[in-house]
């Protein structure tokens, strides 16, 4: 018995020894995406055709950008703008955000998709007349990782885990935030 | 209480084993020089690329798989489209990525997130024409580099120290350490699993 016992450690620090390579990241949710980053509120705010705080109405539908056997697929929200700090989006508009429900290869777990009710701070490229996004509506999408904060209790929150503008806005109320952006603006 | 020469021999043992194993577990690597996408990969180790991509696109993807041909056993060699394992595609896609990758499985179904535990049968990889035209023929090679390395299984390193391509912004690798092409660290992890 005890013997038996002490093959088994043998056999379990064998197997130990021989995964001396890395462990491979199976445990965590994360994408195949290289994202494009921006790394400065200024760069963001200059880069962005608008920038409105808005309620997520409801989902209007999904956009699809074709190529190949995994087309680029969008979700598209009827949006409400609370305030707009810069550009002409309209008092309501269609917004665009990267991934869709249920579709694995639109599927990005660092940036989760809106719900409606929410309250968020979106920094917009205006892709209305751009080919594969033309259909006469007024639409914006929403400009990568960066460009979208949750509004919780007059707070901001990075929508994605992944922005790197998360120690310059998380935690700050909407209107120091905002005060940041107008300044940029201007 | 009398113990016996057999027991004593069996509980130094014992002692000797803990010990033993005890020092292999703290000597294991504290931080991982390469990542998998999950158990998925190539079944072959002769690899086919093709493009659909603007031509733009092919120099810095032809010169990108080229390096990866470093590796011990696994070769990517580009064909005519069709039939391929990897095709480069191009577009004004919109927002948000530089370049992204897409791994079909042979159990069906195409992933864009991790963990993809079935062996692959197809992988598509795109180019972000808005933020990807302008680039210097390097910095896209750094990308093509990137986004092949998701091909070969392999999937981001949580940092810098030491740099990958693998880290999970390509263009900041490029663009800090001057390195578009794959490290001993991203081969390492390629030739551990092909």
């Amino acid at each position: 018995m005890r013997l038996g016992v002490a093959a088994l450690l043998l056999t379990l620090m064998a197997a130990c020894g021989a995964s001396a390579s890395p462990a491979a990241s199976d445990g965590s949710r994360e994408s195949l995406a290289d994202w494009h980053h921006v790394d400065s509120l200024t760069d963001l705010v200059q880069s962005a055709d608008a920038i409105a705080r808005v309620i997520v109405v409801q989902k209007s539908g999904e956009e699809i950008v074709a190529g190949g056997r995994a087309p680029v697929a969008f979700t598209a929200y009827q949006v409400r703008a609370l305030r707009v700090l810069k550009g002409e989006p309209g008092a309501t508009f269609t917004l665009l955000q990267l991934g869709r429900a249920g579709d694995t290869a639109n599927t990005y777990p660092e940036f989760p998709l809106l719900t409606s009710g929410t309250e968020v701070l979106v920094f917009l490229r205006d892709v209305s007349q751009l080919p594969n996004f033309q259909d006469g509506r007024r639409k914006f999408q929403i400009v990568g990782l960066e460009g979208a904060y949750v509004v919780t209790q007059g707070r901001m929150r990075s929508l994605s885990s992944e922005s790197k503008l998360r120690p310059v806005v998380d935690g700050k109320t909407t209107s120091e935030v905002e005060s940041l952006i107008l300044g940029a603006v201007r | 209480m009398q113990v016996s020469p057999l027991t004593r021999v069996i509980a130094l043992t014992r002692a000797v084993l803990l010990t033993v194993a005890l020092m292999l577990v703290q000597t294991q690597p504290t931080s991982a020089h390469y990542q998998y996408n999950g158990a998925g990969q190539w079944r072959h180790t002769s690899l086919t690329w093709c493009s659909y991509a603007a031509s733009i696109y092919d120099g810095p993807t032809a010169s990108a798989a080229s390096s990866w041909n470093a590796a011990l056993r696994l070769r990517v060699n580009q064909v005519l489209c069709g039939p391929e394992d990897i095709g480069t595609y191009s577009g004004d896609y919109g927002c948000c990525f530089d370049a992204r990758t897409v791994i079909c499985v042979v159990t069906g179904g195409c992933f864009s997130a991790i963990p993809i535990n079935s062996d692959y049968s197809y992988v598509q990889i795109q180019y972000n024409s808005p933020y990807m035209s302008n680039m210097t023929d390097q910095l896209k090679q750094a990308i093509a580099c990137h986004e092949l390395g998701h091909s070969f299984s392999l999937f981001h390193v949580p940092d810098t120290n030491p740099p990958h391509i693998m880290y999970g912004d390509a263009a900041y690798v490029y663009r800090t350490f001057g390195i578009y092409y794959p490290t001993i660290h991203d081969l390492d992890g390629v030739n551990a699993r092909y």
